[in-house]
């Protein structure tokens, strides 16, 4: 079982992307994918997808407080030995938080870095959209949470090194879907630069970091490579977007991470 | 968590739910608590077969039953106000019980403002052809300049008080007032995608476009929609939108 956090800031797509993995619009193309979620909180993550997402809204914001948990067994193809994923999804603000001096964190984001030192894996979720956060938000908050990593296991020598993904979501925008193949060297390197030089300094351990590409909402098809996504026209930020087309719904490299997390292997198909 | 029906005098505030409540075929939405019996010895006055204006705050428990992606029904609590209210002379003269609607409708889950169309947009034809109990005198509706600076301020104030509601649906309201071809109309809308919908119903509010442009939140966007009683695909629409953050807020 992989215990997992999924950190990151506001709108960068966590419970979209927890949701959608749950839900799995894309299983046809995949035989022998099952996913079952398990107990209720995972199954009405599921419902939202299929009330939510699919109907062209977005989810709700997740709110400050106990993060819901959700848990997911993962079969790859019918003969293979099920992975289960317990992911928490924490409020995008408290990862915002961790910008401040370590002395300054409010109580309950002491406790959201507690928590997360308690995991097996951390799956550090982070957009391009506004290149500023790389600067503002990303690389500090990375740089004191890491801060935090090094004095826990410091002090649990005995703990295996957590593995951290690094996921870039929302991949399916036309200026970045190109990077997904090598997504340190293209995307992170290139759009977050501050971010992905944090996560390699060798006091980091840059061995227990592997970068990926991620979108929910995928491309409208195999030969149709324009984002099914809608940003609609209403004055709100260009962040805001939905899916276009549910019937073309196929997400890209949601398993990826997980199974990394999970296994420290890497999935041959990268749709996955 | 409770939807609060706002807008001003005589906009159909009631008469949205009442409209919701009534059996219809095959609806995607249905008030099925209260009833629609229930509603209507409550709301239309015997006599003259109009709407009995809304007097007070008046908070409902109620269920619907809505079409997800699958049959669903949902509870939450209709939160009716009478249109006094928005009257600035209204909230001099009430300061604590403002100061605890506005408490009330920044915890709720949804806001749904209706508004009357502006002068220039509606046809008169139309005007023409409606029911009495519908009646309305087109002087009465703002003329489009005015509408715009009432948005405007609807917009603000939305903003500035009620931060913590995720969903807010502006209606502009009475749709057959300025679609002559409503069923048409109707059934488009509810066949879009929300996005699209967001973008459809934007045009009828293009007296006000930068505005709103402007005044629009960046993250959690107004939603915007076209209602009219007459037309239940239109109507139920604002509430298809919201059903599934009731369902599972």
């Amino acid at each position: 079982m992989a215990e997992i956090r999924i950190i990151g800031a506001r709108q960068t797509g966590k419970t979209t992307y927890l949701a959608t993995l749950a839900a799995c619009p894309h299983k046809e193309y995949f035989p022998g994918l099952e996913i079952t979620p398990i107990g209720d909180d995972s199954k009405r993550l599921v419902e939202m997808a299929w009330d939510i997402i699919a109907k062209y809204q977005s989810l709700p914001p997740t709110r400050r407080g106990s993060p819901p948990e959700y848990e997911l067994e993962i079969k790859f193809t019918s003969a293979s030995k099920p992975i289960t994923l317990l992911a928490k999804d924490y409020a995008g603000e408290l990862f915002e938080e961790l910008v401040f001096e370590q002395k300054d964190w409010s109580k309950d984001v002491r406790e959201y870095v507690n928590d997360l030192l308690t995991a097996q894996g951390w799956m550090i979720v982070l957009t391009d959209w506004q290149q500023e956060q790389d600067t503002k938000i990303y690389q500090p908050a990375i740089k004191n949470l890491l801060s935090e990593l090094n004095k826990y296991e410091a002090y649990n020598k005995d703990k295996a090194k957590k593995r951290i993904a690094v996921v870039m979501t929302k991949c399916e925008r036309g200026e970045i879907w190109a990077g997904r193949f090598e997504p340190g060297e293209d995307l992170f390197k290139v759009r977050l630069p501050k971010t992905y030089e944090e996560m390699m300094k060798p006091k980091v351990y840059p061995q227990r970091v592997k970068f990926f590409a991620c979108s929910s909402f995928g491309v409208l098809g195999d030969k149709n490579p324009r984002p099914n996504r809608y940003v609609p026209k209403d004055g709100s930020s260009i962040d805001h977007a939905y899916l276009r087309d549910n019937a073309a719904w196929q997400p890209y490299g949601l398993f990826a991470p997980i199974y990394w997390l999970n296994t420290g292997n890497f999935l041959s198909d990268n749709r996955l | 968590m409770s939807v609060v029906v706002i807008g001003d005098r005589a906009v159909g505030k009631s008469r949205m739910g009442l409209a919701l409540a009534e059996p219809s075929e095959e609806p995607k939405v249905q008030v099925i608590e209260p009833d629609y019996q229930t509603l209507k010895d409550e709301y239309i006055n015997v006599d003259t077969g109009g709407m009995t204006p809304t007097r007070d705050i008046y908070k409902r428990p109620f269920k619907i039953k809505v079409e997800l992606s699958t049959k669903r029904i949902i509870e939450s609590v209709w939160i009716d106000t009478p249109g006094e209210i928005y009257d600035l002379e209204w909230q001099i003269e009430h300061p604590h019980a403002w100061k605890e609607f506005k408490e009330t409708l920044n915890q709720s889950l949804g806001i749904i403002l209706l508004l009357h169309p502006y002068q220039e947009q509606v046809k008169p034809t139309l005007i023409d052809s409606t029911d009495s109990i519908f009646a309305l005198d087109r002087e009465t509706l703002l003329p489009a300049h005015k509408w715009k600076v009432d948005l405007v301020n609807w917009m603000k104030f939305l903003r500035e008080n009620c931060n913590q509601v995720n969903y807010i649906l502006i209606c502009l309201n009475k749709a057959d007032l300025f679609c002559s071809n409503l069923d048409t109309v109707g059934k488009n809308f509810q066949s879009y995608p929300s996005y699209k919908r967001q973008d459809e119903a934007l045009k009828y509010f293009t007296a006000a476009q930068i505005e709103i442009e402007k005044y629009n939140r960046k993250d959690r966007p107004f939603q915007f929609f076209i209602t009219c009683v007459k037309n239940r695909s239109l109507l139920e629409l604002p509430w298809i939108y919201l059903s599934p953050y009731i369902l599972y807020s």
